[in-house]
Parts: C-alpha cells; structure tokens; sequence
C-alpha cells in the first residue's frame, strides 16, 4: 500500500485557486437572484455576500497567480505514497451510508454496522483478519451500547 | 437529571464555609461594589454541591482525557458535549465545559513528556523539556511539575479573570454597532494571522466560514438565503452540525491515515514519585509561575492568542531570563513550569473578551459561545448583569477544576497512560457514532447529520491543502453578528465614514490593519530569514 512511486506533483496553489473561484461564482451569482443590494438607501440581504464574494474572488486570483508564477513546481516530480487516503474515502463512503440507513433501518443495526466497519477499517492489518473482524464487532456492539446508554437511559431521547 | 443522582442531601461541608463568608461580605457596607465577588462565592456555594461538584470531576476527567490522547483536544471534547447540553442545565452544563477546559489544555502535557508526542499542540514547548527528562528516568517528576504549575498557573488566570472581566464590562458598554464591528474584524484578522500556514489561506478559511454563516434566514429583513432550493437549508446551517462536522468527524477522517501510537512506561510509577522535592520548587521559586501565568492571561486575553502562543511566549520569556539559558532544552523543569503555568493561565484569559465583548478568541471559547446561546445567554456586556449568578459559578468551576489538576495527576496518571493506549478503532468509532447521533438528536433531523458530514469532509481536505479550520468556524459564528452590525452602522452613518469618525471603531481598524502587516506580513519574512541563518 505504501509503495513509493514517482508521480508529478500538481501545482495545488492553481488549483486551490480555481476550486474557489469556481464555488465563489456560484455564490455570486446566488447572491445577485436576492433582493437588490441597496432598498432605499439601505444595504439589503444580497449586501453583504456580495461584499464576501468580493473579497473571496481577489483571494483566489491571488491564489491563482501564485500558482502561476511558481512555474517550476509544475516540472518538479516527488516521491508520494500511493494514495494515502484511502481509508478515508472509505470512511467517508461508510458514513454517508449510515446516515442513508439510520432512519430505514433503526439505531441499533445500522450503528453496530457502522461501528464496526469503522473500526475495522482503522485496525485492518494490524493483526490475523479473523481476529480483526471479532474485535470490531465487539467494538461495534460496546460502542452502539455505550451510546444508547448516554442518549437513550441518560438523556431519554428515543432513538429511531 | 439532576434528581435522578438523588444526592441533594449530600452537601459538602465547604458550602457552609462559603455561606459564612457570603454573610460577611453582604453584612459589611458597599455591598453594590462586591456584587460580582457575592456571585462568585456564591458559584462556590453551589459548585460545592454534590450534584453539581460530580459534573466538574467529570468534565476534568474527560477533558484530561482527550487532552492526552494524540489527535483528540479540548476543543473536540466540548464539541461533542455539545448535543448532551441541550438537554443539560446550564449550570452543569458551564461547570463541565470548565472542567474539560482546564483539564483538556493540561492533559497533553501527560503524552508529550512520557512519548515524546504532544497530546495536545499547547504541550509542543512542554515536550521539549518533559521528554528530555523521561529519558533521564525523571519522567515522573516533570509530570508532578506540569501539573502544579498548570493548577498555579490556572488559578492565577482565573483569579484575574474574576476581576477584570466586570471591568472589562463596562468598556464594552461604550461599544456600539460601528465599534463591534471593528471589533469582530480585529478578532478575525488576528485568528486568521495567528493560525499556522500561510496568510492568504488564513484569510479564506475565515472568508469560507462568513459565507457558510449566510446560509439561512438574514439577520435584518427575513429573507431567505442561500438555500438552494433546500427547505431544511433556510434556517441556516446549524452550530451542533459545524462543530462536530468541523472538529470530530474531520479528525476521523484524519486519523483513518495514521497508525497506532504506543504508550509504555519504562518503569512502575508511584505517586511519591510525582511530587517534585521542596528544595527543587524553592530554588525555581514563585516568580517563575507568577510572570508564565500572567504571560499566558494577557495571550488568552488577545483574539486567536490560544495556548500554545502563550506557552511559547512564556516559555522563551523563562528561557530570556533564566541563569543559564544554555540548559534549556536539555530537560530542566523551569522550562515545563513556564509553558504549563502559561498555557492554563490563557484559560481564564481566553474567556474575558467572551463574556465581557461577546467575542470568542479561539475554537474552544468560540464553542462555549454557541453553549451560551444555547442555555438562551446572549455573550456580551449584559451578560454579567444579566446572569451574574451563573457567571459567578462557572468562574468558581475554572478556578476549582486549575485547582484540582495536581490532586488527579498525582492519583490517576498511571491510569491515564494506560488509557490513552486503548484501541483507537474503539476510540475513533466512539466519536464517530457519538458525533452523529449527538447531531441527530438535537433536533432529530437526519438532515443536521448530513450537514455535520459535508462540513466535516470539507474540513478534512481544507486541513490537507493547509488551510486552517479554526478561522471557519469563528467566521461561521461570528459572521451573523459582522454582517449585523457592518449594515446598522451604514444604515446610521449613511456610509463608510461612521467606522473611522468614531475614535474607538478607528483605532480597533487601525489595530487590525497592523496585526495584518506585522504577523501577516513582517512575521514570514522574520522566519524566512531565521531558518535560512
């Protein structure tokens, strides 16, 4: 997994630049849909998100002449992990799923699931892959106990 | 909840004290003058109840917790206490976020002296020293001098900030709309600055937070903004929500890219061994903690300070004064003491521009901002007026959970060590469930969760690319209150020149303009040509 590999290096100051740019248009132009900057005489609700977006354009220009300017990053190749989040992505995959399945399915198989896919992800090959499995099950279950105790006994929230 | 302990009879025997002492404050004259010291004995009166007394253990055990495991902070902590203080009182509420406060900021020293890695980054200076000293077999004793210094050193912060911040008060009162606003722009300015990385990247997490904090209903006329077509999205994006999207779940996402730390301990520790000898302490003498705290106040008290300036400061400060400069580095505990003392002296300063301004300085008083509003407090100049009988105890909370950080060392390290080795997949599955079903039931919409996952992968690829994540969230919670006043002082002064004819609104902006050239622009270039020397 950590096999070094030589890749070239983006130059992330331009590309930075342009994502923020790029999501401040869209801002902008939300901005100019609400009511017109000044009602009599008086700054309105489009106003001020204007004035952010101003403010966020001249950053990301600068963003992206400084991505410019420093030419030589784009020629520069460096030594990089292949790609190192890997276990976040999955993470980030996990998570959105127990959000789709929390209300379907109810707190207790979807937070045991997803407990313990989380902890298997962040303890997988540390150990024999049957060993891992067990303990993040086990962690799943402590960890859904554990917080059904604080919420649902302590709190008295009921949980879907 | 509170019944539910069924330990309201049990009453500590110190509550009596503090009532006798009440009486005779109140039986003397100028009792108007000692309101706020009333208040404050008072909030030891109640602290020292049972049922309340057990939250500030709690907290303080929570908080030194989270403060010694590597990738966990105080600031986590409180976040995710967040969901539980909705349902919470506020008084056990404010006494926990205190106890979590004090002990977060000290628990990191615990890791950094015995593992070489800073629990939390405010223990960075501690652990130049503290390490030095655990591999010279005196591990045990730079945690006893961590520990006092940090109880010494807090105490002394919340002693100062039980007296300035009623006078700090009524300085406020003198601030207007025009005044509040240049306010809240030197507090941006200043966290944008401070924050490690590059200026520019400071400025647009702080600028990203401001644009997250339009989202929803506007402050003046109400309209919606922003919602994208999202009925959900028209009340705005929630505080639960930011916070642990920001905090909790971006670590997770973070901490998914490292391996396990290891914590051993070389020896079996007894509690004789924390305790640093009388000699030891007498040759430091008292100055030294009494000059680190005040450092470390004055740096909390400035907007975006935070503890690991001030331990810093304190700590170059200590090391600028010292007999014998050369030894610093090489494990001496006049270095520990200096960085400890000054780190949780910033506790009590950090909170005075909150409670007097209503301008929270950094991420973790800009958190119990939000735990304010929530317990239905409006941060600012009222606020002691208004609630003094609340503010007293949480003072009494801070200056009792610096008080008892010693106590707990002493009994519960070795503890502690053992339990910041446990399983991170247990840990991190912990907060990861805690976090979202917390978001969830505060206001049982599946939405808020989503919402705390957006922010949260937001937040984890800003802290990839560099971009520091406290600037968006005090952008996020004090941009209603920017845009607020920024259009009610145009729409009284008829323009731009109200900021600059009001001698307190000028001299703020000329402050903020000036903090942007000396740490914006000066500081670089200084550290720039440092490391090339």
């Amino acid at each position: 997994m950590n096999t070094e590999k030589r890749v070239i290096k983006p130059n992330s100051n331009l590309i930075e630049g342009l994502l923020i740019f790029i999501g401040t248009t869209v801002y902008f132009l939300k901005a100019l849909e609400l009511q017109q900057p000044f009602q009599d005489g008086q700054p309105g609700p489009a106003f001020y998100p204007l004035c952010l977006a101003a403010a966020l354009y001249i950053c990301s220009i600068v963003l992206i002449i400084k991505g410019m300017c420093l030419k030589e990053i784009k020629n520069e190749t460096v030594k990089t992990r292949n790609f190192p989040f890997k276990k976040t992505l999955i993470a980030i995959i996990l998570t959105s799923i127990y959000l789709w399945v929390f209300l379907r399915i109810g707190f207790w198989i979807s937070t045991i699931l997803y407990g313990t896919m989380i902890a298997f992800v962040m303890e997988y090959g540390k150990r024999k892959i049957y060993m891992t499995i067990i303990l993040s099950a086990l962690i799943g279950i402590i960890v859904s106990g554990a917080v059904y105790v604080l919420f649902g006994t302590m709190l008295g929230v009921k949980l879907p | 909840m509170e019944q539910c302990w069924g330990l309201n009879c049990l009453e500590f025997p110190i509550k009596y004290l503090f009532s006798v002492v009440i009486d005779c404050v109140l039986n003397k004259k100028g009792v108007k003058k000692r309101k706020m010291l009333t208040q404050i004995l008072h909030g030891f009166q109640i602290l020292f109840t049972l049922n309340i007394f057990i939250y500030l253990i709690g907290g303080l055990l929570m908080g030194i917790f989270f403060g010694s495991v590597p990738g966990l902070t105080a600031t986590l902590a409180i976040a995710l206490l967040l969901p539980f203080t909705f349902t919470m009182k506020t008084i056990p509420a404010l006494v926990t976020i205190m106890g979590i406060y004090a002990g977060g900021i000290f628990g990191g020293c615990l890791t950094a002296i015995t593992i070489n890695i800073p629990g939390a980054p405010a223990s960075t200076m501690t652990m130049i020293e503290g390490y030095e000293m655990m591999k010279k077999g005196k591990g045990a004793s730079a945690i006893g001098h961590a520990a006092i210094a940090s109880g010494i050193g807090g105490m002394i912060g919340a002693l100062i900030l039980m007296f300035v911040a009623p006078q700090m008060m009524k300085v406020a009162l003198a601030f207007k709309s025009p005044e509040r606003f240049s306010l809240i722009v030197v507090a941006l300015i200043m966290v944008a600055t401070v924050t490690r990385g590059s200026l520019l990247k400071g400025i647009i997490s702080t600028l990203i937070g401001l644009a997250i904090a339009t989202i929803g209903l506007d402050p003046l006329i109400p309209t919606p903004r922003f919602h994208f077509g999202i009925p959900y999205l028209m009340r705005g994006v929630g505080l639960l929500p930011a916070v642990t999207g920001l905090f909790a779940i971006s670590e997770l996402l973070r901490q998914m890219e490292f391996k396990q730390w290891d914590i051993k301990l070389a020896q079996k520790i007894k509690i004789s061994d924390f305790i640093p000898s009388w000699s030891e302490i007498k040759k430091i003498g008292p100055f030294l903690y009494l000059k680190s705290a005040v450092i470390g106040n004055f740096v909390g008290i400035l907007p975006g300070g935070g503890a690991s300036m001030a331990a810093f400061m304190a700590y170059g400060e200590a090391k600028r004064s010292s007999r014998y400069p050369e030894k610093f580095g090489t494990g001496i505990p006049e270095g520990i003491i200096a960085a400890e003392s000054a780190n949780n002296a910033m506790c009590g300063g950090a909170l005075v521009p909150l409670l007097s301004l209503g301008i929270p300085g950094d991420a973790v008083t800009a958190i119990i901002f939000g735990v304010l509003l929530i317990q239905g407090m409006i941060p600012g100049p009222q606020l002691i007026v208004e609630h003094s009988g609340l503010i007293g105890t949480m003072f009494a909370a801070l200056f009792t959970a610096q008080m008892l950080i010693p106590l707990v060392t002493f009994l519960l390290t070795p503890v502690y060590l053992r339990i910041t080795n446990l399983n991170r997949g247990l840990i991190f599955s912990f907060i990861a469930v805690i976090a979202l079903v917390g978001t969830y039931v505060a206001e049982f919409s599946a939405f808020q969760m989503g919402l705390a996952v957006v922010m949260g992968v937001l937040a984890y690829f800003m802290q990839r690319a560099g971009y520091p994540i406290v600037p968006v969230l005090m952008g996020f919670i004090l941009g209603p209150y920017l845009e607020l006043f920024f259009r009610r002082s145009l729409t009284l002064g008829k323009g731009v020149a109200i900021f600059f004819t009001s001698p307190i609104s000028a001299v703020l902006l000329l402050l903020a303009g000036l903090f942007l050239y000396i740490l914006g622009v000066k500081r670089p270039h200084l550290e720039e040509n440092n490391s090339k020397s």
